[in-house]
């Protein structure tokens, strides 16, 4: 860096969070910062490369769009703007006062440098504060561009920083900000005052162009669910016996549709003599997995550790400012060499638990394997190799490892798998006695616990060996119906069918359980969330097309590569969003009257959510006949599941959307005063066991 | 017209998702018939009132149409 303390006035880093800021100060200034509260934002002065540098931050997004009436009640609304958070969010001051520290620092700097995160919603947040905080300097800011809050990286990064060389990923984020806005605002304020005017109060309907096709699978699926009758089919089981030995066997064909065929195998082999026609092995590479991208994080931190989407994505990020791992909302699948390979697994191997993978890793050949995916941005998550400074609580550690493990695991050998497969002949048929067994871990062994090696053993058999059927069975299997949706399966959906980013998606799967639309781990659509989709089936369809919101992604990446002008895709936005809305206008009146039905429980009798204890049924709010009183009941009541609970017999019940976190089972709210109360409606919940203790304790 | 089973409005006697409950049903008892040979309409409902996996409209339904049964059994 030339002309070290020629120019005039400070440069001024910009970050996208308080702890970036931090970190960026400490980075560059080798730990020689200051820091002071300027109307109580966070502000570091240091020096880097002999010049004066001050950073801070935005908080996130602290400019927002919204419409210029500020009124709930108003659409339809074409002509939206950006606007300080405060005065849209009527958070209050905490903003307008950092919009205000940034606007005084920016005018005493003689140069500014954006080092918000590296993708289209860091873009947006930094150009933003650039236009409206600091007076317009969007053009003329430097960019620092990183993946990592790592000194190496941080230093190159700020040495490098360079004026941008085309906005278009900053147009590209604020006109999706736009275009989202300009669907959400106008459908939901249609919808949420379509029950006002039903005289049933305010309450918040929302629906978008990701929000609606993500109802409709939820939606979808329980209409297949509640439509679903089982057939059933037959499976033929066979038990051998040799030289004591009893192994348990197959029928070469899997299932068979009717019962007589079935019972005919059986009774032809029954009891008879057979033998081993031959014995085949096989082994397979099973190839190592490659290093996490956003959606593969997301949905193996929920397989093995039950965590939500939106909560992993927030603890990642934690990490991420911590400098622990690399920026996690990146769709990439690679590691490129450029992160160095050998000196974050030697930083590794300073961390307890492990150094003997690292040992192993470092003793071979460093190529990571690669997924398909790939992001321009980032590359995939991966361990920077510092080691945590302070304690991580135990959902944090988790992630981390899991990150960790699965970043080892990349660089791990093919696993060995070996699939023994015995033919017996009885009768003139044909059973099949399989085994799997691990050859060599290779990967398996450094993702460690959470690796799926299942071994089933097999037994020892030789070709022309004889063997009797000890016993032998006809199985009825009823089929089973389609499986709900849980966070991490519609997670998959989303990406898969299009819609959504890898950063908007868990949020609106939030959004779609907050608003009462669903509820449950295994998501179960809600009454309202039924009728919701039913009516935009009938009114304004294309609300629930994927096909729509995936015409708006793709046209959003062509502005983002600069194939399409941001302006096209607003005013294409505006031409639908009036339709939808001139056809749901006309049906307004019907609209209110079924939606505010819906919210009050009358339209379908009161689903509560899914049962916890057979985990297929519904509870429900039933009246009993005999003494009129109102109980929660399971719907699979007459296929034995016994799980019901008493419930206040005074108040008006509204089902909570929400399940308990103590239990699972799912809340009410009763409302016999001026105050609605939330109860779980588990009597056995653990959480009135305590408050039984403390009673008693008291 | 509300349907006979929920507060839903009908298309004729059901709500438009009992009534496709109602195919789902009687299409379930062809198949059942053809899987065991033979099966009176009685126990085909039975199983698929006792079924966990049966969904709660066909449940419903098939209650509906057992009680139905029984109606007419009885006079």
């Amino acid at each position: 860096m030339d002309g070290a303390r020629t120019r005039s006035g400070y440069t001024l880093v910009i970050c996208e969070k308080p702890d970036a800021a931090r970190r960026v100060a400490e980075a560059l200034s080798g730990g020689r910062f200051t820091t002071s509260f300027l109307d109580g934002v966070a502000v570091f002065r240091f020096e880097f490369d002999d010049e004066d540098y001050v950073a801070s931050s935005a908080s996130g997004h602290i400019y927002s769009i919204s419409d210029p009436f500020g009124d709930r009640s108003v659409y339809p609304i074409f002509d939206a703007q950006w606007y300080s958070s405060d005065l849209v969010e009527e958070k209050g001051g905490p903003i307008a006062r950092r919009i205000a520290v940034i606007g005084n620092l920016a005018k005493g700097a003689g140069r500014l440098i954006n080092a918000c995160d590296n993708d289209a919603e860091g873009e947006t947040i930094g150009f933003n504060v650039m236009r409206y905080a600091c007076g317009g300097r969007e053009e003329s800011a430097l960019r620092a561009r990183f993946s990592t809050l790592t000194r190496d990286e941080l230093v190159e990064a700020f040495r490098n920083a360079e004026p941008q060389q085309k906005d278009t990923l900053a147009r590209a984020g604020r006109a999706r900000h736009l275009v989202d806005f300009t669907w959400g605002v106008n459908l939901s304020r249609l919808l949420s005052q379509s029950v006002v005017s039903e005289g049933d109060g305010y309450r918040t309907l929302t629906i978008g162009r990701v929000q609606g096709p993500t109802l409709n699978f939820l939606v979808s699926r329980e209409r297949e669910i509640g439509l679903f009758v089982p057939v059933p089919h037959w499976r033929v089981e066979a038990v051998f016996e040799v030289q004591g030995r009893r192994i348990p066997a197959k029928y070469s064909k899997e299932r068979f549709e009717t019962k007589r065929e079935a019972e005919q195998i059986a009774r032809d082999c029954d009891h008879r003599e057979g033998s081993v026609t031959s014995v085949r092995t096989s082994t397979v590479n099973v190839p190592p997995p490659p290093a996490f991208n956003i959606g593969d994080l997301q949905r193996e931190a929920y397989r093995v550790f039950r965590l939500p989407p939106n909560r992993t994505m927030q603890i990642a990020e934690r990490l991420y400012l911590r400098a622990l791992i690399s920026y996690p909302r990146t769709g990439s699948q690679e590691l490129p060499p450029s992160i160095g390979y050998a000196v974050i697994l030697r930083g590794l191997s300073r961390i307890v638990g492990y150094s003997t993978p690292v040992g192993a890793i470092l003793r071979g050949p460093l190529t990571p394997v690669k997924g398909t995916k790939t992001d321009a941005a980032h590359p995939a998550i991966f361990p920077t190799g510092e080691t945590p400074g302070r304690r991580l609580s135990s959902s944090e550690y988790s992630v981390f490892d899991l990150v960790v493990r699965r970043f080892l695991a990349a660089f791990g050998p093919p696993a060995k798998k070996e699939f023994t497969s015995a033919e017996i002949s009885v009768a003139g048929h044909k059973f099949f006695v399989g085994g799997t067994k691990m050859l060599k871990l290779g990967w398996t062994g450094y993702y460690g616990k959470y690796s799926q090696t299942k071994e089933v053993e097999s037994a020892t058999l030789a070709e022309d060996d004889s063997l009797r059927v000890s016993s032998i069975g006809v199985k009825e299997i009823l089929g089973t119906g389609p499986r709900r949706y849980n966070q991490s399966t519609l997670l998959e959906k989303m990406e898969r069918e299009g819609i959504g980013t890898k950063v908007t998606r868990a949020g609106i799967i939030n959004t779609v359980i907050d608003r009462g639309y669903a509820s449950g781990d295994s998501i179960v659509a809600s009454d309202l969330g039924l009728l919701l989709v039913e009516v935009m089936e009938r009114e304004a369809p294309a609300i629930l097309s994927t096909g729509l919101t995936r015409t708006t992604e793709r046209d959003l990446e062509k502005v983002e590569s600069g194939e399409q002008k941001d302006k096209e895709l607003l005013r294409n936005t505006v031409r639908t969003v009036a339709l939808q809305l001139e056809q749901l206008h006309s049906a307004d009146e019907s609209l209110g009257k079924e939606l505010s039905s819906a919210i009050a429980g009358r339209t379908f009798g009161s689903a509560l959510g899914p049962c916890p204890v057979c985990k297929n049924g519904v509870l429900k709010v039933v009246k009993s006949k005999k003494t009129g009183k109102r109980f929660v009941g399971c719907t699979n009541y007459g296929s034995g599941c016994k799980a019901s609970a008493p419930l206040p017999q005074r108040g008006v019940l509204r089902a909570a959307n929400k399940a308990c976190r103590h239990c699972g089972w799912p809340e009410v709210y009763v409302a016999t005063g001026r105050r609605p109360w939330r109860l779980c409606v588990n009597r056995e919940c653990p959480s009135k066991r305590e408050k039984a203790h403390e009673v008693q304790a008291v | 017209m509300k349907c006979r089973l929920c507060k839903r409005e009908a298309i004729s006697e059901f709500c438009r998702f009992h009534q496709e409950a109602k195919v789902a049903v009687e299409v379930g008892y062809e198949k059942w018939v053809r899987a065991y040979g033979t099966l009176d309409m009685k126990s085909y409902l039975h199983r698929v009132i006792a079924s966990s996996e049966t969904g709660q409209w066909s449940k419903e339904i098939a209650r509906y149409l057992e009680g139905m049964r029984d109606d007419k059994t009885d006079s």
